[in-house]
């Protein structure tokens, strides 16, 4: 490949660098399907593939040039393909959405822009911070910013779309989700705590990490958004089970947080049950009438998963929608200019995908996401040899990216309840996709040093270099 | 630093087994949703029906059915002001009604019938930027359809089928029955509570072929003599009138009791001789009868593409003679459709070739075309000598039945009437000429011979649409 280093001359024979790297490749497949959208959309309507032209331009110097540069950095090019491609999806989807679902805002390439601008800063921002993550006061400074955010949030926050939550501020005319910054918080707390230089016992890890878990749990019920709060209880669990040592407190300690969440949701229902007549009434007590929105809303969630039909034109209504157009799709997308899809641009966004572009591109998304979890383990295996502390900030990263997708996905096809929250690469929503680029920007730079450079009379080896990964 | 490095290992088992986990739930998605959303549809009549139910009530608002053109681009059926479904006009309303059938959608089941029904995903859900349906073109020819369902089934209860000898174009379907089926109006075709009046008659009736047999039982005659060099003797027999098969006490006799003397197989195809074809059927043997039968797909289905599948049997039982004999001349267990015969007809009238019939040509949304039929062979029925023979004898027996070729041009055929359960007669003429090939088909009558005339003026139009 022209501009491609040849990586084949420092081996002797071409059969033992055919078998090494034609990571190549993932930049010309992102190509080629950047190029691909471009015609879909013209055979849709050419004055769409007009629009997607102006995109696809910065798209293909950026998916040439960033790939060329990671590529002669060893970086991971799967992971940089899956990126590339799921970035293209979402520019396609985006602008297609535009014409077809009429969402309130409209797509607009000058934020992605930003989102690059941020993905620089947050790089910049990382590696300064990188060297203070291991000093134990980083734990309770990351804490502390969490808290920080749901108290503006609780005094500043706003709710432009009426969802019944304050998640956003606004600055100069722009509003900015700050919730998603709970989820940088987060990674780096996690990081912190296991990787201080302070070794915390384990007691003291489970003690400080559920403050951290209660803080972002009421945050979360003070400016009602729920969504962002299971992101955030996935990867405590998930970041206690695997990096925390093997002992018996650990595993009482996640049993009994998974059996408070089913008591929990058990609770719900029967607290729905016994307060329905009350609410109907009009006689709820303050307590009551306190509890009863959250209530009604864990209540309604996994019934409605339960039995779609419970209430099709009222709380199912937008997953009832959902599934007629997964009904409709096909392999190449509906035929019959279906356009009744509530939050195409957001939540809905990968049904709105697949009905749009059919399940051929559909399943092939949810496999880019998959290979962004992959390559991210692998990357925080890897790391974990020399650098626990970035092996934690990686994993951490693509917990937060592949759950999310994942739940809001799952959610929207009605199989599991659904929790309205940006899909990572395909939704509209500048906070979350410049959070997402910073995010995917900081796995490929990590990415790049996934072998140390061994000093001389130094090991940073603790396994067999046979055995060890390629990344 | 050695717990710290016992625990990296077991993070690094423990990361291995939550990829594992995470694939395992893209997996499952991937095939769960594959599964219900792609593959069940396309194999499962129900979850066909539940995917075709929600796209009905979600677009039968705003969707326009689409157009349905014939073999010269002629509307047959189109949108008809405000109204989302299709309109077709006289006389096509009733002449297309079988073919064309119906498709709805009442109490979240859907109801197909003909073509509207099997091509609903294309007519009615594949839409244009205007919301209307994909454009059907047909291979039937607009002005023969009307032709043959108002002047030459008038009053009777009968199918007339058309297919183009060297491509298996269908170029006329149409069946007439005891109700007025108009396409437009779902009711007369509900209302009707006579049995068999919802058929199509032409692709549905499974009655014994009568005397067209005889073309069969007539090619594997001549083939046999071919193949073992027999010399002509082998196709004389004296006929007195009766014909009793060995074994069995059932007599055979000719039409209207006709008795012929010694005759051979010109005079015995061109009179339709019972008796002489059911001894040459035993002469020629179960097996190559059987084999001759299955050569022109008797016994296999054949699928009309968008339309139906033909079925057809043949059954010689234990091989006892009296079987033979009877299958032979076009009685016994055979069963087959008018379309069948129609073409049986057009394999002959092709140089023994049998083509795969078809009736939809294309399919456009637009500009974009999204079916093109492509012309294909079922495959080689008789030898090209075999088909010479048999040609010969057609067109003598075309002859017979006022088929002129001065008059008609080159005209082959062959009638038949075939005695069906409940003493019901079914009459046939099948045939060809150099262009097209037919089946002219009518229940309830009394003798082939009354479908000559229907016979001559079918020709005549045939010749005319191809310029003769």
């Amino acid at each position: 490949m022209l501009f491609f280093k040849s990586k084949t001359d420092e081996f002797e024979s071409a059969e033992a660098a055919e078998a090494v790297d034609h990571s190549d490749r993932y930049v010309v497949t992102s190509i080629l399907l950047e190029v691909l959208y471009a015609g879909i959309l013209f055979l849709k309507e050419p004055s769409l593939a007009l629009t997607y032209v102006y995109a696809l331009i910065p798209m293909l110097l950026i998916t040439a040039v960033f790939g060329t540069y990671l590529y002669n950095r060893d970086a991971d090019m799967k992971l940089f393909g899956a990126i590339t491609k799921l970035s293209a999806s979402g520019i396609a989807l985006q602008i297609l959405v535009d014409s077809v679902y009429h969402p309130p805002t409209t797509f607009s390439l000058v934020k992605y822009g930003i989102s690059f601008v941020f993905l620089f800063f947050f790089l910049v921002f990382y590696n300064l911070l990188k060297k203070l993550l291991n000093h134990p006061f980083m734990v309770w400074l990351t804490l502390a910013a969490s808290a920080a955010v749901y108290i503006v949030l609780a005094v500043y926050g706003v709710d432009p779309n009426g969802y019944g939550t304050t998640a956003w501020i606004r600055i100069a005319g722009y509003t900015v989700q700050l919730t998603d910054l709970t989820k940088i918080c987060a990674v780096l707390f996690y990081a912190a705590l296991f990787s201080s230089k302070h070794e915390y016992t384990d007691a003291g890890i489970l003690k400080i990490s559920s403050l951290f878990f209660f803080v972002n749990l009421l945050g979360s019920l003070w400016i009602k958004e729920i969504g962002s709060f299971f992101i955030l209880y996935f990867l405590h669990l998930s970041i206690l089970l695997i990096f925390m040592d093997h002992n018996k407190t650990k595993r009482i300690y996640i049993l009994a947080i998974l059996g408070a969440s089913v008591l929990a949701v058990g609770s719900a229902f029967v607290l729905y049950k016994w307060m329905l007549p009350a609410y109907n009434a009009g006689t709820l007590n303050s307590l009551q009438a306190m509890i009863w929105p959250y209530i009604k809303k864990i209540y309604t969630r996994f019934s409605i998963t339960a039995n779609i039909n419970m209430d099709p034109y009222g709380a199912g209504y937008q997953l009832l929608q959902a599934k007629k157009a997964l009904w409709m799709s096909g392999l190449f997308g509906n035929t019959v200019n279906f356009n009744a899809l509530p939050i195409a641009e957001s939540d809905m966004a990968y049904v709105a995908f697949v009905s749009n572009f059919g399940f051929i591109l559909g399943f092939y998304l949810i496999l880019q996401f998959l290979r962004i979890l992959l390559s991210g383990s692998e990357l925080s295996r890897s790391l974990l040899r020399f650098e626990r502390q970035d092996s934690l900030v990686v994993y951490g990263i693509t917990v937060v990216i592949f759950l999310q997708a994942m739940m809001v996905i799952l959610g929207s096809c009605n199989v599991i309840p659904f929790a309205g929250l940006p899909i990572p690469f395909l939704s509209r929503g500048n906070t979350y996709q410049s959070i997402v680029f910073a995010f995917s920007g900081l796995l490929l730079q990590l990415s790049m040093h996934k072998n140390p450079v061994v000093e001389e009379g130094g090991d940073v080896h603790d396994e067999p270099p046979g055995q060890q990964l390629a990344g | 630093m050695t717990n710290r490095r016992d625990n990296n290992s077991l993070a690094k088992s423990r990361i291995r087994i939550a990829e594992l986990a995470a694939m395992a739930m893209c997996l499952l998605f991937t095939c769960g949703f594959g599964w219900k959303y792609i593959i069940s549809p396309a194999v499962s009549s129900s979850a066909r029906g539940t995917k075709n139910t929600i796209t009905y009530d979600e677009v039968k608002g705003y969707a326009f059915e689409g157009d349905i053109l014939d073999c010269d681009g002629a509307v047959i059926m189109s949108g008809y002001g405000n109204s989302h479904t299709a309109y077709a006009y006289e006389p096509e309303c009733y002449s297309f009604s079988y073919l064309l059938g119906y498709y709805t959608v009442a109490n979240g089941r859907e109801n197909t019938y003909g073509l509207r029904g099997s091509l609903a995903d294309r007519l009615l859900f594949y839409l244009d930027d205007d919301n209307k349906g994909a454009t059907v073109s047909l291979t039937i020819d607009k002005g023969l359809q009307n032709y043959a369902y108002t002047s030459l089934l008038a009053g009777q209860e009968g199918s007339i089928t058309v297919i183009d000898n060297k491509t298996g174009a269908i170029r006329c379907l149409t069946s007439r029955s005891t109700i007025s089926y108009d396409v437009n109006d779902l009711e007369s075709f509900l209302a009707s509570d006579v049995p068999g009046a919802q058929f199509r008659r032409g692709t549905y009736e499974n009655d014994p072929p009568g005397s067209t047999f005889k073309i069969l039982t007539a090619a594997a005659a001549i083939e046999k003599a071919q193949q073992e060099n027999l010399p002509d003797e082998f196709f004389l027999f004296n006929d007195a009138g009766t014909y009793t098969p060995e074994g069995s006490d059932w007599m055979i006799t000719n039409w209207n009791d006709g008795v012929f003397g010694e005759i051979d197989l010109d005079t015995a195809f061109k009179n339709s001789v019972n008796c002489y074809f059911a001894d040459l059927g035993i002469r020629i043997g179960q097996e190559r009868l059987l084999k001759t039968a299955k050569a022109f797909r008797i016994g296999t289905d054949i699928e009309i593409p968008f339309l139906c599948t033909l079925h057809s049997k043949t059954d010689l039982g234990d091989g006892q003679p009296v079987t033979i004999a009877q299958t032979a001349f076009g009685q016994g267990n055979t069963e087959i459709t008018p379309v069948h015969l129609a073409l049986i007809a057009q394999a002959v009238a092709n140089d023994g070739v049998m083509m795969h019939p078809y009736v939809v040509k294309s399919i456009n949304s637009g500009n974009m075309p999204l079916y093109r039929h492509i012309n294909s062979r079922i495959g080689r029925c008789i030898s090209s000598s075999v088909d010479a023979r048999l040609k010969e004898l057609m067109h003598q027996a075309a002859e017979n039945y006022g088929l002129y070729e001065g008059t008609y041009g080159m005209v082959y055929a062959k009638s038949g009437t075939a005695e069906c359960a409940n003493d019901r007669v079914h009459t046939y003429i099948v045939g060809f000429t150099e262009d097209a090939s037919f089946c002219v088909s009518m229940n309830n009558g009394h003798a082939s011979s009354e479908l000559y005339w229907i016979t001559q003026a079918l020709v005549g139009y045939i010749n005319q649409i191809y310029g003769r």
